[in-house]
């Protein structure tokens, strides 16, 4: 099978094309804004396309000059529909509901992105995630699938969760402990590696294990906790969100965001195979406390880039 | 089975038995951790026996397993009835069964509250919760007259206000019975003779009740939780069939309200109270 993915660079981008190429399907990585990417599609003729930009939660500084993602998910969707790409696979995250004090526990797909109003961070995220899901469905020739993945977590550190772990000392509000979601990394690779097989039509939440406090997570991936009143993390997270490319919010720390996966595991009979506390236990002996440096930069590029992704030359 | 340890004790094997699938670390799928219940279930508990001596009646009409809605009368300041509910179901029901009280969306707003209350199995009062609980074969209780049900003063304690709808919809959709409970006795543990609603407003709180000492603490009433069979509701679910069944339940909580003051009164014995809220007529 061909596949192109954009956002290929990006740590999950690495693991799925080490996974893709290690059985036997060709991968090429395109940026759908260059002026090659169409010569790049018609040469490698694939019958997949995957969008991961979302899957990361990072906010690189690129995607400041990019309408935070929007114009590249506009140019993606052209592309899909110029080069009659048969499937078209568009990564999200399960933030794209809204962390909010009276939202219900597992959210179903079809329920609207709520709490924007109080978060400035995550609209452009929803903004591109609802119009990827709409533009997708008119365009993609076979199939469209939008998926809106929990935090990944794993030994490769990718992801927003992880690297909100691999500060110095994790932030966390007074008086509130939400549920946390997230699913190994490896166990999304093979969701992802499931989409392209399969390819169901549609929108699915991607989930792993039972969700847990966040404060269990902290406790068992060794870390510790700096519970601070809510004015004063507003202010502490937003620099550490500019810093750490971080799309968390001060919500986020309050309120659940869970969703269910169950549509997902009905459409492709995926089930993950590390539970919580494996997971927990992978991250935290691949970053241990100690190894960390200030605000955890240093440790996680080395980590997640040179050290553990095994990735194939790009075509 | 009196003292602090004996309680304990009680609890923990209790806590043991119910039917929750806690993982490795302790919590199950809504995040309740046994290690929580514990801690929340061994002072209730305490509460129960020894400083409001609840009595109960009839909790063998709520089914021993499977999705009932067990729907109650509110009074007496705060949630004292909804904790004294789920505390008999820990401890007088066989087998145990953990009850999930749906909270009012205040809860979900205050520090540690909210926190103890999620790890405690208690969710927010939503149609999505209820529907989920009920379809996975859990004990879900309502209070239909909402935060208006604890808001009655002193003098109304034994009355009911108006009662919203939406717990029949759950109930006709998820296909469980509903189970009428009345609670007597919350009104004189906390006699509120009026609420404060802009100290309310100030701490995140619909109101703070202010009783005739002064301080919204419970005295020592004795209290009395009774159950009586359940009601099955099926058809369609159109206003007029939701407004009629509405209005059975209400009916049946107000005669055991009824049944349970001749009780208190000594006007009739457990015999007595056992067939009213047995055979009550709706």
């Amino acid at each position: 099978m061909n596949v192109a993915i954009v956002g290929i660079a990006n740590p999950i981008g690495r693991l799925l094309e080490a996974r893709l190429r290690d059985r036997g399907d060709r991968v090429v990585g395109i940026d759908p804004r260059h002026h090659a990417a169409a010569a790049v599609v018609r040469a490698a003729r694939p019958d997949t396309a995957i969008l991961l930009d979302g899957a990361e939660g990072a906010i690189a500084p690129r995607m400041a000059d990019d309408d935070l993602g929007l114009r590249r998910v506009r140019a993606f969707v052209d592309l899909c529909d110029r080069e009659r790409i048969g499937h078209a696979i568009v990564v999200g995250r399960h933030t794209h509901y809204g962390a909010i004090p009276d939202g219900a526990l597992y959210r179903l797909e079809d329920e609207p992105p709520l709490g924007l109003t109080g978060s400035a961070l995550l609209a452009p995220f929803v903004a591109a995630d609802l119009y990827a899901a709409a533009a997708l469905q008119r365009v993609a020739k076979d199939a469209a699938t939008h998926l809106r993945i929990v935090h990944p977590l794993g030994p490769r550190g990718v992801g927003s969760l992880a690297r909100l772990l691999n500060t110095v000392v994790i932030p966390a509000v007074i008086g509130f402990d939400p549920l946390i979601q997230f699913l190994h990394e490896d166990d999304l690779i093979d969701a992802l590696t499931r989409v392209v097989d399969l390819r169901p039509g549609g929108v699915f939440n991607v989930t792993g294990p039972a969700p847990l406090p966040w404060s269990v997570v902290v406790r068992e991936t060794h870390r510790r906790r700096l519970v601070l009143p809510e004015a004063l993390l507003n202010a502490a997270l937003s620099r550490l969100s500019r810093r750490l490319d971080l799309a968390w919010t001060t919500a986020q720390l309050k309120h659940a965001v869970v969703v269910d996966g169950g549509a997902f595991v009905r459409a492709t009979g995926f089930s993950h195979r590390f539970e919580a506390d494996a997971t927990m236990a992978a991250f935290a002996t691949a970053f241990p406390p100690h190894r960390l440096t200030f605000m955890g930069r240093r440790a996680l590029s080395k980590r997640s880039v040179t050290e553990t992704v095994r990735a194939g030359p790009h075509e | 089975m009196g003292s602090w340890a004996d309680i304990a004790t009680d609890v923990h094997s209790r806590v043991a038995r119910l039917d929750v699938r806690f993982g490795s670390l302790g919590f199950d799928a809504f995040g309740i951790s046994r290690a929580h219940l514990l801690r929340a279930a061994v002072p209730l508990a305490w509460l129960s026996r020894r400083y409001f001596r609840v009595r109960v009646h009839g909790l063998d009409h709520v089914p021993p397993d499977g999705g009932v809605l067990l729907v109650a009368n509110h009074a007496g300041g705060y949630a004292l009835d909804g904790a004294m509910i789920a505390t008999a179901m820990l401890l007088e029901h066989e087998p145990p069964r953990l009850v999930h009280g749906m909270a009012e969306r205040f809860l979900e707003r205050l520090p540690f509250a909210s926190a103890w209350a999620a790890r405690c199995g208690q969710l927010t009062g939503l149609p999505e919760h209820a529907d989920r609980l009920l379809r996975l074969g859990r004990v879900v209780l309502v209070f239909p007259e909402g935060a208006r049900g604890t808001e009655k003063l002193f003098p109304q304690r034994n009355t009911l206000g108006a009662f919203r709808g939406g717990f029949v919809r759950v109930a006709m959709r998820t296909g469980v019975p509903i189970v009428p409970i009345a609670v007597l006795g919350t009104g004189c543990a906390l006699p509120t003779i009026v609420n404060i609603e802009w100290l309310g407003r100030a701490l995140g709180l619909p109101y703070v009740p202010l009783t005739a000492y002064g301080l919204p603490l419970p005295l020592p009433a004795r209290l009395d939780v009774i159950a009586s069979p359940p009601l099955h509701f099926r058809g369609e679910e159109d206003e007029e069939a939701v407004a009629a069944h509405v209005a059975v339940v209400k009916q049946r909580i107000a005669a055991l309200i009824a049944a349970g003051l001749d009780y208190r009164r000594g006007r009739i014995d457990d015999d007595g109270l056992a067939r009213r809220a047995g055979n009550v007529t709706t």
